[in-house]
């Protein structure tokens, strides 16, 4: 009555691995995965911060109305114009229009309205960033 | 609370932080993650935590009662018995009670009985097929002997594991109790596979499955009549795209999650759309449900093992009984039957095909098979059957203005190459990743980040999944 537990995977590689994180194991060893880890998520998130500040702001004006959410729109927004001052917030806005264009573009006699997706529809946009 | 928000962002941020301060004690890191995931789970509504714990403790308690009476057959399987009766009374009462009242009661009426039934209102608990699924797996492999009984925690956790918690994978208690039982080590491979699974499921899922969500699907399924045929048909391989793209999404992020957590979950998709038959595109497709119906359902009505009708007979009850499983519908029921004949016309085929007839093109048994799933999800995405006829007709009928637009087809085209990528394209990225400097790599998570922030749509809409 012994559990058996997920092997991991040999050298052979990748085929038959039981998890998709099964990775073979490096030639070399790669030392402090949690320091290693750590850092590159630190990392991420304060590249975010910097350069995503509107998506805190959107974020922070979807709070429950209240003293302390007051306080984190205050500071979602000070951080925002702190950031636009830099002019960090250009290159998402900018993406977000490249995007726009791509999504305006339209075949010859096709439709001129937008398909509007039905509120009531289980599959239907909800939830807020 | 749903994985492509700041909110989670945060969430997890505080979970990954606290859970690895606290590995010194892998009890204490478990307690931590354990009320981290009903505090996930109570975001949505708190009462249910309380019926995921009810849950939690019940299973435990079969499952010790199972233990205790090894030596006397009766007794064990007396408590197996009322253990499944008891998960599938659960999944019943707040998943089908409705639909069957409903159902009754059409009856009733058309027998002339016309007085109304006391028809009662009950909200779906998020997840509750995903967790009592995996309960039933193990109070079904402890009757079995094929795994040991789990600890109070340990059972709970399984149960409550936020990750896989509202949409899978469905994790078996073979495959994570003993995971649970030592404190991880998360290894360099595990953390680079697990950002790379999360941001690639950004991408699905906030930029593939929202935009065509919001774009053409929604509106398409809603009103068919007012569309015409491209739109119709471009809705339905939109909405293929869209489903694949929307699930496995929430699977890898949830595998990515649970690896920066040091947990390894198993896989749930492999480029399902390239499958050659509908048996192989179950081999694909949703593996962790497909093998539970196959080892709890298929193998105990007989499977292959009395003869070719009885397997037929297995292969259309369990698929009928997955359609079920993913809801109170009779779209879901003519979904699982489709794929029960067809599975089993494969099977006679297979058995009966003239030995001089040439086998099927690798090229057309897979455009046969993803064109009879395509049927199948007209079936599972429309509200009602005579929607999906409606919709079905609207294909063969005229055409219309066309609101199918160059990047909607152009995302079409993307989520349907997806499974044509050289196998384990991720898992080789993250093999370089790995050996990379870790701000580089955090660098670049964050540009990647940032690139489908701009691409996404306002807002987020659930994962369909989270429905079943």
């Amino acid at each position: 009555m012994k559990t058996k537990e997920a092997p991991l995977p040999g050298l052979a590689g990748l085929e038959d691995t039981l998890s998709p994180v099964d990775l073979p194991p490096p030639g070399a060893p790669l030392p402090h995965p949690l320091r290693w880890t750590s850092e590159a998520i630190a990392a991420a998130t304060l590249f975010l911060a910097l350069f995503n500040a509107h998506a805190i702001r959107g974020w922070a004006y979807d709070l429950p109305p209240g003293a302390a959410g007051e306080r984190v729109i205050g500071a979602a927004e000070d951080w925002y114009d702190a950031t636009a001052a830099l002019g960090l917030n250009r290159p998402v806005e900018t993406m977000r229009g490249w995007w726009q264009s791509a999504k305006d573009l339209r075949f010859a006699g096709s439709a001129v309205e937008d398909v509007v997706a039905d509120p009531a529809d289980p599959g239907a946009v909800e939830g807020a960033r | 609370m749903l994985f492509p928000t700041l909110t989670f962002g945060i969430f997890f941020l505080i979970v990954y932080a606290a859970s690895w301060l606290l590995r010194g004690s892998n009890e204490w890191r478990k307690i931590f993650i354990l009320i981290a995931s009903w505090f996930f789970y109570g975001w949505w509504d708190p009462r249910f935590v309380a019926l995921l714990i009810a849950s939690g403790l019940l299973n435990w308690g079969l499952g010790r009662l199972i233990v205790r009476f090894d030596a006397r057959e009766r007794a064990r399987k007396l408590v197996f018995a009322l253990g499944i009766a008891a998960n599938l009374a659960i999944l019943g009462t707040f998943k089908y009670y409705g639909f069957f009242m409903v159902q009754v009661e059409h009856l009733l009426h058309s027998l002339g009985w016309q007085r109304d039934l006391p028809i009662l209102q009950i909200v779906l608990p998020v997840g509750i097929s995903f967790f009592t699924f995996q309960a039933m797996s193990y109070v079904i492999d402890l009757y079995r002997r094929r795994t040991e009984p789990a600890s109070l925690l340990d059972m709970t956790l399984l149960m409550s594991f936020f990750p896989h918690l509202v949409a899978g994978p469905i994790v078996r208690a073979s495959h994570l109790i003993p995971q649970f039982r030592r404190t991880p080590e998360l290894t360099r491979g595990m953390a680079a596979m697990g950002l790379a699974l999360i941001v690639w499921g950004l991408f699905k899922k906030a930029v593939i499955a929202s935009e065509l969500a919001t774009g053409l699907v929604d509106g398409v399924f809603a009103d068919p009549s007012a569309h015409g045929r491209i739109d119709l048909l471009a809705g339905a391989y939109g909405y293929a795209v869209q489903i694949y793209c929307d699930f496995s999404a929430y699977s890898d992020m949830a595998i990515g999650l649970a690896a920066l957590l040091g947990y390894r979950f198993p896989h749930n998709f492999n480029q399902p759309y390239r499958a050659v038959s509908l048996q192989d595109f179950w081999r694909r497709w949703h593996i962790s449900l497909s093998s539970w119906l196959r080892d709890y359902l298929y193998v105990p009505l007989g499977g292959s093992r009395h003869g070719l009708a009885r397997l037929c007979l297995a292969l259309m009850t369990t698929m009928l009984l997955g359609g079920l499983w993913h809801g109170a519908s009779w779209n879901f029921v003519i979904w699982g039957a489709l794929h029960g004949i067809v599975l089993a016309a494969e099977r006679l085929w297979r058995e009966f095909r003239p030995k001089a007839w040439p086998a099927l093109p690798p090229l057309l048994g897979i455009l046969i098979t993803f064109h009879i799933v395509l049927l199948g999800w007209i079936f599972f995405r429309a509200a009602s059957f005579p929607d999906a006829l409606a919709y079905l007709g609207g294909i063969f009928g005229g055409g219309g203005a066309v609101a199918l637009t160059p990047l909607l087809l152009a995302l079409i085209l993307l989520g349907m190459s997806l499974h044509y990528f050289p196998p384990h394209t991720i898992q080789r990225t993250a093999m370089r990743v790995r050996a990379l400097p870790a701000l580089p790599v955090g660098i670049a998570v964050g540009l990647l980040i940032l690139v489908i922030d701009a691409m996404r749509p306002e807002g987020v809409a659930p994962f369909i999944y989270y429905q079943f």
